[in-house]
């Protein structure tokens, strides 16, 4: 069910937010006006990556820079120091409808 | 789990932005590219850093870091005299028959 997370005019081109739609913590992120949803939490040690820095497709965890591509949910880089292996990031379906990011988390 | 060539995408990606401003391109050796970016990969997997993959990495931290690629701005009279880079992965953007080009040792550059 696809569940309103936030507006279009929340998030600048480049930018993301962190929502949470139906208790589960996600971040939105907008690239060239295209939005992607995915979890919160790094697949590394749970860092809160909307703290992390995004660089057109590719999102930098905050705490040891693992990076993940925003559009497949994919780690294309682990941490630093490369201490240990690292998951992809869940990825939620998005609808843009009007003004409205509307996201599916179930 | 991590794939080589989407990091090897990233990497593209991340170093376009740097390279442009400095007056470089990638190299229109697309086979040379691919290869020194899968090195780069492997030595970033290895070490957490993509060094350069045609220089030897030491034991002395600050040295290193002149060979994180694009180490560019780190030798920018030696490979303005070259017009590549060390491994020829990048190249000045006049640049267009890259096989014409030499690695030159950076003691035979004359300082200017």
């Amino acid at each position: 069910m696809l569940v309103e997370a936030a507006k279009v005019s929340d998030i600048a081109c480049g930018g993301m937010i962190p929502v949470q739609v139906q208790g589960k913590d996600l971040i939105i992120c907008n690239y060239n006006n295209n939005f992607f949803a995915l979890e919160k939490r790094c697949s590394h040690m749970n860092a809160s990556l909307d703290k992390g820095s995004l660089d057109g497709y590719i999102l930098t965890c905050p705490l040891h820079f693992a990076q993940f591509d925003i559009t497949t949910g994919e780690a294309l880089s682990g941490p630093i120091p490369p201490d240990s292996q690292i998951n992809d990031l869940k990825t939620y379906p998005v609808q843009v409808e009007g003004g409205s990011i509307q996201v599916e988390v179930s | 789990m991590m794939n080589i060539r989407s990091r090897k995408n990233a990497l593209r990606f991340f170093f376009a932005k740097v390279i442009g401003p400095l007056g470089y391109k990638f190299s229109p050796d697309a086979e040379l590219v691919e290869f020194c970016l899968e090195q780069e990969v492997k030595l970033e997997k290895l070490h957490g850093i993509p060094y350069c993959p045609c220089k030897a990495i030491t034991r002395d931290r600050a040295q290193n870091m002149k060979i994180v690629c694009p180490c560019i701005p780190f030798h920018r009279e030696h490979f303005e005299a070259m017009k590549r880079c060390w491994c020829g992965l990048f190249v000045r953007k006049e640049v267009v028959d890259p096989d014409s080009l030499k690695q030159i040792p950076e003691k035979m550059i004359k300082k200017g």
